[in-house]
C-alpha cells in the first residue's frame, strides 16, 4: 500500500530523514515512533506529497509519488498533527469542499458525513464556523474529512492529541474497521500504550534513521514497547 | 519590558516587509528594491500633497491667514491618520493574534496597551508626514523659514496623533464590541466601511471642488471659523506661532488622550478576553450537489473573501468604485457631454472621449488585487491543497478565475454604462468591452505572479498581509501604471497621435492579450513549480 525506499530529506546540512525504508501493507495499522525532531513528521509529509524530498522513492498503491502525485493523493488521506483548517468555513462547508475535491458522489457523501459525524458527536456543530471550534472539534473534523472519501491509505500525525477519551476510542475503532476493509493506516504517536494496543506493525526512528521495525511482537519481544523505545533511545547517550 | 515588546513588533514589521519566509534572509538587492519602492510610493503622495499646499501658501499668507494654512495642513494630516488607524486599531489592539499569548505572560496589561498605542502613534506620524511634511516645506519655500512657526508646527505634528489615537481606539472599540455581538460581522463592517468611504469621498469632492472657492472666500471662511469653531482657530494659530494657543491646544490634545487612555485601561482586558458567544446554529442536513474541482476551489476563495472584511475592503475596493462609476454615469449622463466640451493640452476631449473612458474602465479594472495575497493567505492551511488531488495549475486557475469572476459584474455594469452613454462605433465598443476585461485578467495574473515570487505563509495579521505585503503593493502599482500607460503614451508623449483611437487601442488590446498569454505560460510552468515547492 505504501512503500518508502531510501527516503532522504535534508534541511541545509542537517539530515532530517536518512535513507529510511518502510513497507506498509493493506490491512495493517503501522505505528511510527520516535522522539521530538526524530524525523516522523518530515517522513509523513513527504509521503503525502506536501514536502519535496531529496532522494529515495515513495509509492502509494503502486503509483510513484514523484511521477503520479495525483493518483497517490487520490488514494490517501492525511491528518496533520495540528488541525489547521479553513476557519472561514463552517464544518459542513469544509466537508463538502473535501468531498468536491475528492469527487465523492452526493449520496455517499451525505451518508458518510452522517455516519462519522454521529460517531464522533460532531453532527450538531457542523453548521458552526470552524473558527469557533475547539482544538478537539477541529481534530474530529479533520478525521471525518479523511474518512469521507474512503481512501485506501490514511496517514496520521499524532491523531489522538486533543481528542477526548470517547472520541479517541471511536477513532481507534474507525482505524481498525478501515484496515479490516482492506485499507492501511500509517500514524505517528508518542503514546506508546496506544501504539502497543493498536498497531500491527511498528517502526522506531531516531535522528532520521530507522532503528527498529517489524511486527509488534518482533520489536518488543518480552519487554514492553516503552522499555524497548527507551533502551534504543539511550543506546548512544 | 516595553523595549522588548516594541522590539518584537518592530521585528514582526521588518519580517513581514523583507522576509520571503521564516528561513531565508533577504538579499541586499531585494532590501534595496523594497526601500526604493517605498520611497517611490512616498514620493508620489508627497508630490501630490506638496503641489496642493504650494499653490495655497502665498495667497493665504498675503491675506494674513497663515493660521488657516496650518490648520488645513493639520486637518489633512488628521484625516489621513484617522483613515489609516481606525481599522489598524481594531486589528492591532482588539483582534491581534498575540493578545492571548501576551496576556498569559507576566506583562502588565497596561504595558501591552501602551506598547500597542505607541506603535499606533508611530504609524500615525508616518501617515501625517504625507500632509504636514510637504505643507511645511511649501511654506518654507514660498514664505520664510523661521523657528517661530516651525517649532510650534512640528510640536503640533508630534501631538496630533494623540486625539487621532483617542478617536480611532474608541471607534475601534465600538466596532470590535459590535462585531462580537452580531453574527453577520462581515456585512456590518462592510456597511460601515461603505458609509465611511462615502462620507470621505464626499468630503474630498467638496474640498477639491471648493479649493478655488476657499482661496477666493478665505477671509470670510476664516472669520466664520474663528467665530463659530474657535478651537480650530486656536489650533491653526498655535501652529502659526501663537504660544498661548499652543498651550491650550497641547492641553486639549493631552486631556483627550488621557481620557481615552483611562477608558481603554479599564476596558482593554475585558474587551479582548470577553466572549459573549452566539446562540449555537444547529446543523440541519441539506441536499447539496457535487461541484467540479475548479468550482470547488473558486467556492473556497469566495468563502475566504466574503468572510474577511479586511480582504474585501482592501483588495476588492475596485468593485465598489466600478459599480459606483457605472451608476453615476447612468444617472449623470450629462457629465460626459460636459467633459466632451473641454480641451486638454490643445486636444479636444470630444475626440479622445472614448479613449479617456476606456482608460477609466481599465483603471477601475486594475484597482482590485484579490489574487495578490491569495497564496500567502493559504498560510498554515496550505497542507490541505497540497495533500489533495489537485494540481498546482488548478489551484492557480481557481484563484485567477475567482479574481476575474468576482470583479467582472461591476466592471460590466460600468462598461454597459459607458456604452449606453457614449454610443461608440462598433470597433470602439468592442475595445471598450475587451481591453478592460484583459486588464482585469492581467491584474489577477500579476497578483499571482508577485505572490509566487514573494509568498509569506507565516503572517500574524491577515489584514496587514493583505494591505502591506510586497505582492499586493507591487500588483497595485504595476497594474495601475499599465492601465494608464496607453493614455499617458498617447496624450503625454504623443505616441501614435496620428492614429485613429480604434487602431491605437486595438494595438494595446493585442499587447494586453499577449501579456496575459505570456504570464499564463509562466504561471502554468514556473509558477506551478514554485507553488509546489512552498
Amino acid at each position: 500500500m505504501l512503500r518508502i525506499e531510501n527516503l532522504t530529506k535534508t534541511y541545509g546540512k542537517k539530515k532530517a530523514v536518512d535513507h529510511l525504508s518502510l513497507h506498509i501493507r493493506a490491512g495493517e495499522i503501522y505505528g511510527f515512533i520516535g522522539h521530538n525532531g526524530a524525523g516522523k513528521t518530515t517522513t509523513i509529509k513527504a509521503c503525502c506529497g506536501i514536502l519535496q524530498f531529496d532522494q529515495g522513492e515513495i509509492t502509494v498503491c503502486g503509483h510513484s509519488l514523484r511521477r503520479e502525485p495525483l493518483a497517490c493523493k487520490r488514494a490517501l488521506a492525511y491528518i496533520p498533527d495540528n488541525p489547521d483548517l479553513y476557519e472561514f468555513m463552517t464544518g459542513i462547508d469544509y466537508l463538502n469542499f473535501i468531498g468536491d475535491i475528492f469527487r465523492v458522489p452526493e449520496e455517499e457523501r451525505r451518508e458518510r458525513i452522517r455516519l462519522y459525524a454521529d460517531s464522533l458527536e460532531l453532527k450538531e456543530d457542523l453548521g458552526e464556523k470552524i473558527s469557533a471550534y475547539s482544538h478537539g472539534m477541529k481534530q474530529k473534523l479533520a478525521v471525518i474529512s479523511a474518512f469521507l472519501h474512503e481512501p485506501k491509505l490514511i496517514i496520521m500525525d499524532e491523531p489522538f492529541v486533543g481528542l477526548d477519551p470517547k472520541a479517541s476510542h471511536t477513532l481507534k475503532q474507525m482505524m481498525r474497521e478501515h484496515c479490516d476493509r482492506g485499507g492501511a493506516i500509517f500514524f505517528s504517536t508518542h503514546v506508546l500504550e496506544v501504539a502497543e494496543k493498536l498497531c500491527d506493525q511498528v517502526a522506531i526512528i531516531k535522528k532520521g534513521k530507522l532503528v527498529a521495525s517489524g511486527s509488534m511482537e518482533e520489536v518488543r519481544g518480552q519487554d514492553s514497547l516503552e522499555e524497548v523505545f527507551l533502551e534504543l533511545e539511550g543506546e548512544d547517550a | 519590558m516595553l523595549k522588548t515588546l516594541l522590539r518584537t513588533y518592530w521585528r514582526s514589521m521588518i519580517h513581514s516587509l523583507f522576509f520571503r519566509d521564516s528561513r531565508k534572509a533577504p538579499g541586499r538587492l531585494k532590501k534595496a528594491g523594497i526601500l526604493l519602492l517605498l520611497l517611490y510610493v512616498a514620493g508620489i503622495f508627497l508630490f501630490l500633497s506638496g503641489s496642493m499646499f504650494f499653490s495655497m501658501a502665498r495667497p493665504l499668507n498675503r491675506l494674513g491667514l497663515d493660521w488657516l494654512y496650518f490648520l488645513l495642513a493639520l486637518a489633512a494630516a488628521f484625516f489621513l491618520m484617522l483613515t489609516g488607524s481606525v481599522f489598524l486599531a481594531i486589528t492591532q489592539l482588539y483582534e491581534a493574534r498575540d493578545n492571548e499569548l501576551l496576556l498569559s505572560l507576566p506583562i502588565p496589561a497596561s504595558l501591552i496597551l501602551f506598547s500597542r498605542l505607541l506603535l499606533l502613534y508611530l504609524t500615525d506620524l508616518l501617515y501625517g508626514i504625507v500632509a504636514v511634511g510637504p505643507a511645511l516645506a511649501a511654506y518654507a519655500l514660498r514664505i520664510q523659514v523661521s523657528p517661530s512657526w516651525l517649532i510650534p508646527s512640528l510640536l503640533l505634528y508630534l501631538l496630533l496623533p494623540l486625539p487621532v489615537i483617542s478617536v480611532s481606539c474608541l471607534l475601534g472599540a465600538a466596532f470590535a464590541a459590535v462585531g462580537k455581538r452580531i453574527r453577520h460581522k462581515t456585512a456590518a463592517v462592510l456597511l460601515l466601511w461603505l458609509l465611511f468611504l462615502g462620507g470621505y469621498l464626499f468630503l474630498c469632492r467638496r474640498l477639491f471642488a471648493g479649493l478655488p472657492d476657499l482661496l477666493l472666500h478665505a477671509p470670510r471662511i476664516a472669520g466664520w471659523l474663528a467665530r463659530m469653531l474657535n478651537p480650530l482657530y486656536q489650533i491653526g494659530s498655535a501652529a502659526a506661532g501663537n504660544l498661548r494657543a499652543l498651550g491650550y491646544t497641547a492641553l486639549a490634545f493631552g486631556l483627550t488622550f488621557a481620557a481615552a487612555y483611562g477608558i481603554l485601561t479599564v476596558t482593554f482586558v475585558k474587551m479582548i478576553t470577553s466572549n459573549r458567544g452566539f446562540r449555537k446554529i444547529k446543523y440541519r442536513e441539506k441536499r447539496r450537489k457535487r461541484y467540479p474541482v475548479l468550482l470547488a476551489l473558486m467556492g473556497k476563495e469566495w468563502k475566504h473573501f466574503s468572510s474577511s472584511p479586511g480582504y474585501m475592503l482592501n483588495a476588492g475596493c475596485g468593485i465598489v468604485f466600478a459599480a459606483a462609476a457605472g451608476i453615476f454615469l447612468l444617472i449623470r449622463q450629462d457629465a460626459v457631454a460636459r467633459l466632451a466640451g473641454l480641451s486638454l493640452g490643445g486636444v479636444s476631449l470630444e475626440e479622445e472621449m472614448a479613449g479617456f473612458l476606456l482608460t477609466g474602465l481599465c483603471f477601475l479594472a486594475s484597482f482590485n488585487f484579490i489574487s495578490a495575497p491569495s497564496i500567502s493567505l493559504e498560510g498554515k492551511c496550505l497542507w490541505i491543497l497540497k495533500s489533495s488531488p489537485v494540481t498546482a495549475r488548478q489551484i492557480l486557475a481557481g484563484k485567477l478565475l475567482f479574481h476575474v469572476t468576482v470583479c467582472l459584474p461591476a466592471l460590466l455594469l460600468a462598461q454597459g454604462a459607458v456604452l449606453w452613454v457614449l454610443r461608440p462605433s462598433f470597433a470602439m465598443a468592442a475595445l471598450l468591452l475587451v481591453l478592460p476585461v484583459l486588464v482585469l485578467t492581467l491584474t489577477g495574473m500579476l497578483g499571482l505572479f508577485w505572490n509566487l515570487l514573494f509568498p509569506r505563509l507565516d503572517f500574524l495579521s491577515e489584514t496587514r498581509m493583505i494591505k502591506n505585503s510586497l505582492s499586493s503593493t507591487l500588483t497595485v502599482l504595476l497594474s495601475l501604471l499599465l492601465s494608464l500607460l496607453p493614455m499617458l503614451a498617447r496624450q503625454g508623449l504623443g505616441l501614435f497621435a496620428d492614429w485613429k483611437p480604434e487602431g491605437y487601442y486595438a494595438l494595446w488590446t493585442a499587447a494586453a492579450a499577449a501579456g496575459c498569454g505570456a504570464l499564463w505560460r509562466w504561471l502554468k510552468k514556473s509558477g506551478a513549480r514554485r507553488l509546489e515547492a512552498l
